[in-house]
């Protein structure tokens, strides 16, 4: 009796759930960031420091603006690997053309951009249209960018940039570092064209069902198309910040980081069977994610036993929320 | 005339025997491969009419309707609107040739809730620049819209936010045959819109279907298993067995006894 | 008259026609292997014809013995993507595997056959930890792996740290290093894993339950398939197969460090898809997987012999990879793409 009672209290409780806005879902993982500020600020003194919280801040504004890119390409039913990749390409690019060629920064950013543009292009032409397993895509583009980076670049370190992309690694605008604008305006832009446009509309439906998309008209390859494309567009943002803050460019770049966007989105209640992406959890995600690596770090925890706490952390969180949600298991 | 005075089979005999159809698909051949689905279909619907389309499962007629409104390419036939040569490249296209269809399953995105469904892939947006240019949606007109059609259709949805997989099996169909009659379209096509719901929430979606039929006069294809539905609603049924039709006959001159001998193939025609 | 009689007529007229299709469609596993072997020997054919001692019994043998860990990670590759499953943890399992080895061999002096148990346990409990999470927490397999990908190379890196460990004992080298018949000995363990997956795979109950759930797990689930023990086996045993694979490993090169073996799934996956198995699950084609890994031995080993770098080798390969996994899919999927228009 008692266990009927309470399979039906949570079958409730899961019906609720299921039911209940975004707003909702980013209460837990709003609670699990606050529990880890706390705990860090006992462990690691100079953790609620302004210079400590910068450096989070801007290392985890690549962190977000990655994250909105897959928060798109998840909800439109898809994944991405390869972005570490596209990063490390993109950063060639820019290496290349400005200190090798010597051409305008403004030339190197946009050629930057368009490589990235293209790369997604690649990666969604063959998902949407060819209809390869996206995982299977991006995971072939993972070697395929990562080599032509190092065709590029080969094993050198390229340095000597001019001052405005200096400017965007680490200068300030209005007292806030640059790569946080850039997050901030990733994030609205996000928000914005998954929730409000009719495109994000219907990247949504494609990713909750193809086929009733299909069935209404709905063009399965374009918004598939997009969601990379805008993936590959972010990877390229991304990838001029990790050059600019460094204010060097290498082969490398960016090499992993793909699992660190993956645990912090899905940190953040984004499905990862499609139709549902909680931008602003992604951001809570990425916070956590940064502030777990900091924290430990300045904890004095072996910077390896980070790469321990990241995986186990991503599984640890997809179980959670497996038991506990019905649209998060599939037949 | 409409008169109050006609009997229901004198109805159905007019519409059944009316001008030119609305819609007259011509020999329609469609393979999935080496498969043949659709071997030399043909059919038309009357203005005002209801055309049932019966047959085992298997018999193509879900296929049918798909190769019609351009779900499925065809293989080759050719569809007539209102007497007009028409393409029908796509399922966006049938919609603007005003062809809305509730496809058998999957019609609906599970996680959306009601009002992005009924708007699915034809979203408002708003009025200002914003939305012309971007594409911005207007989701309070959307949500407006979708409680008046509910109330109109006596559909009862309680909480409109939810997803529409939390809404009962009938409710779904509901707002699915609902999403067909905001429309107005001038043909609504319903494959199976009865499956899989109770008695009481079946009887809602028929009656739905006739009233869309009586206060705006659209035609209907009403695909079904049930003999019940089809003798009680449709003017004209199509039997098809094996990808062919094998019967086209007025409700007012058949049987239940006849149909189901063409379903099963045990008269010969 | 009937429809039967015309589609026989019909059938008739298009048998050698659909004969070619059926073939060209890939969807009978022949003709699968049969392509994978013809793109086999037209490789072999065009680097022999760049350097003539690229058949000669010294380079087979090198060859064979560089393709001894891909063949093994094959095979385990195989049964996991037969089940719609995918595991790409198995670069960083061949690095703890890797790891124990040498803590216990070169920091130590345990018995090599000790130091060998150990290692394939410690697969054995990879693999299992990957199999808990996916059949029993039910984290799909691509998160599970993608996460357990960073945690046993975390591990790696926490015992082992930046230091290689080298100078492991003869015993060890041997599985690499020695000759029967001419051969080392990790070449006939390659082929007797390749028997034992194609018997395990072909010719077993557990075997057909595979290619159930792979192909329809609802349909499997009803007719009392145990799911969860068909894909707990499968991710253990691709474990194993990773533990073997870091033997012959650390055998070959007589060294470890954390970072063995990175980006091996990648060529896992590769191979085994160039061998015909279909991603979507249901369908497992070992010896298609063999083939595959001696195609990717040969690309590696021939690209080395013209002296191309090994950037340019794993740009190649990459994009060698796509373009067949696509016109795979494209083949598998003609009919469909067809039929549904945007
Ligand atoms: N996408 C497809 N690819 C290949 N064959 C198909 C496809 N869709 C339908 N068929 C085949 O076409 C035939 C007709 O199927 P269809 O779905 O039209 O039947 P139906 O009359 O709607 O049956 P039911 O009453 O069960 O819904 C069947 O033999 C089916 O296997
Ligand atoms: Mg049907």
């Amino acid at each position: 009796m008692s266990n009927a009672s309470s399979g039906d209290f949570l079958t409730a409780v899961r019906t609720r759930l299921d039911a209940a806005p975004e707003s909702a879902l980013l209460l837990p993982t709003l609670f699990l960031l606050l529990l880890m500020i706390l705990i860090f600020s006992f462990t690691a003194d100079q953790f609620l420091s302004l210079s400590v919280l910068r450096n989070v801040l801007t290392q985890t504004s690549i962190y977000i603006i990655l994250g909105v890119g897959l928060t798109i390409v998840l909800t439109s039913g898809e994944i991405d690997i390869s972005i570490g990749s596209i990063i490390g390409l993109g950063a060639m690019i820019l290496g290349i053309s400005v200190v090798n060629l010597g051409f305008p920064i403004g030339i190197g950013l946009l050629a930057t951009l368009l490589v990235g543009v293209l790369c997604g292009l690649m990666n969604g032409f063959l998902t949407a249209v060819v209809r390869v397993p996206s995982i299977i895509v991006t995971l072939g583009a993972l070697t395929f960018f990562r080599g032509l980076a190092y065709l590029l670049g080969g094993g050198t370190v390229m340095i000597g940039f001019p001052p405005f992309l200096v400017w965007i690694g680490s200068g300030t605008f209005i007292g806030v570092p640059v790569p946080v604008w850039l997050a901030l305006i990733a994030v609205i832009f996000g928000q914005l064209f998954l929730k409000s446009t009719r495109t994000g509309q219907h990247i949504i439906a494609v990713g909750g069902n193809a086929e009733a998309a299909r069935l209404a008209g709905i063009n399965i390859r374009f918004s598939k198309i997009l969601a990379f494309v805008i993936m590959g567009a972010l990877a390229a943002v991304a990838s001029i910040i990790m050059v600019a803050r460094l204010d060097a460019a290498q082969s490398v770049m960016g090499a992993g980081i793909e699992l660190q966007v993956l645990a912090a989105v899905v940190l953040g209640g984004t499905s990862l069977f499609g139709g549902r992406g909680v931008i602003l959890g992604s951001v809570l995600g990425a916070l956590i994610l940064s502030i777990l690596q900091t924290g430990l770090l300045l904890s004095g925890v072996v910077q390896f036993w980070q790469l321990v706490a990241v995986g186990a952390l991503l599984i640890a969180v997809v179980a959670l929320r497996i038991s506990y949600e019905p649209s998060e298991v599939q037949s | 005339m409409p008169s109050g005075m006609q009997t229901g089979a004198d109805r159905r005999a007019t519409r059944a025997d009316a001008g030119t159809p609305v819609l007259e698909a011509r020999n329609i051949h469609k393979n999935f491969g080496g498969v043949r689905a659709l071997e030399d279909v043909s059919f038309h619907l009357n203005k005002g009419e209801i055309l049932g389309i019966v047959g085992d499962n298997g018999a193509g007629k879900s296929t049918l309707i798909k190769t019609v409104t351009g779900a499925y390419r065809k293989t080759s036939g050719e569809i007539w609107l209102d007497g007009k040569h028409v393409e029908v490249e796509n399922t966006r296209k049938a919609r603007e040739l005003g062809i809305e269809t509730v496809y058998q399953a999957s019609g609906l995105v599970e996680v959306m809730d009601a009002p992005s469904n009924l708007f699915l892939g034809r979203e408002m947006t708003r009025s200002n620049w914003l939305g012309n240019a971007l594409g911005f949606i207007n989701r309070r007109k959307m949500r407006v819209e979708t409680v008046e059609l509910l109330k109109m259709l006596n559909i009862e949805v309680r909480n409109l936010a939810a997803p529409v997989r939390n809404l009962s099996g009938g409710q779904q169909q509901s707002v699915a045959v609902g999403r067909a009659a905001y429309w107005q379209g001038k043909i609504i096509i319903l494959d199976e819109p009865a499956n899989n719901i109770g008695v009481d929430q079946q009887r809602a979606v028929l009656e739905l279907v006739e009233r869309v039929r009586d206060t705006q006069g659209v035609s209907f294809i009403l695909i079904s298993h049930n003999m019940d539905h089809i003798f009680n609603l449709a003017d004209r049924v199509l039997v098809m067995r094996n990808g062919r039709t094998v019967g086209n006959l007025r409700i007012a001159d058949t049987s239940r006894a006849e149909v189901v001998g063409l379903i099963t193939g045990a008269t010969i025609t | 008259m009937t429809v039967e009689a015309e589609k026989a007529v019909e059938d008739k007229r298009g048998g050698i026609a659909s004969l070619l299709r059926n073939w060209l469609d890939g969807r009978s596993d022949a003709a699968s292997v049969g392509t994978t072997a013809l793109m086999l020997v037209a490789l072999i054919l065009l680097f022999y014809s760049v350097n003539e001692r690229f058949i000669s019994m010294r380079n087979i043998v090198i060859l064979l013995n560089q393709s001894a860990a891909y063949i093994i990670l094959g095979v385990g590759m195989t049964l996991v993507i037969a089940i719609k499953g995918i595991d790409l943890s198995i670069g960083a399992i061949v690095a703890v595997c890797g790891m124990v080895l040498g803590v216990l061999l070169v920091s130590n002096d345990f018995p090599v056959w000790v130091a060998i148990s150990a290692a394939i346990a410690a697969g054995a409990v990879c693999g299992a930890v990957n199999a808990f999470c996916i059949a029993n927490l039910r984290v799909p397999a691509l998160v599970t792996t993608l996460g357990t990908m960073v945690l046993f190379r975390g591990v790696a890196y926490v015992v082992l740290e930046d230091n290689i460990l080298f100078r492991y004992p003869e015993q060890l080298l041997w599985f690499a290093r020695g000759r029967i018949f001419g051969f080392a000995p990790a070449v006939y363990i390659a082929a007797i894993a390749v028997i034992f997956g194609f018997v395990l795979l072909n010719h077993t109950r557990f075997g057909k339950h595979v290619i159930a759930v792979g192909g329809n797990a609802e349909a499997a689930r009803l007719s009392g398939i145990n799911i969860r023990r068909v894909q707990f086996l499968v991710f253990t045993l691709m474990g194993v197969a990773s533990s073997f694979a870091a033997i012959i490993w650390v055998a070959r090169l007589n060294s470890t460090q954390a970072s063995v073996a990175l980006g091996v799934e990648f060529h896992t996956i590769a191979l085994v898809v160039l061998g015909g198995t279909s991603l979507f699950g249901g369908k497992g084609l070992i010896v298609g997987s063999l083939l595959g890994a001696l195609i990717l031995s040969v690309l590696e080993n021939g690209l080395a012999i013209t002296g191309i770098s090994s950037f340019v080798q794993q740009t190649l390969i990459g994009l060698i990879f796509i373009t067949v996994v696509a016109l795979r899919t494209l083949q598998a999927r003609g009919a469909s793409l067809a039929d549904e228009p945007m």
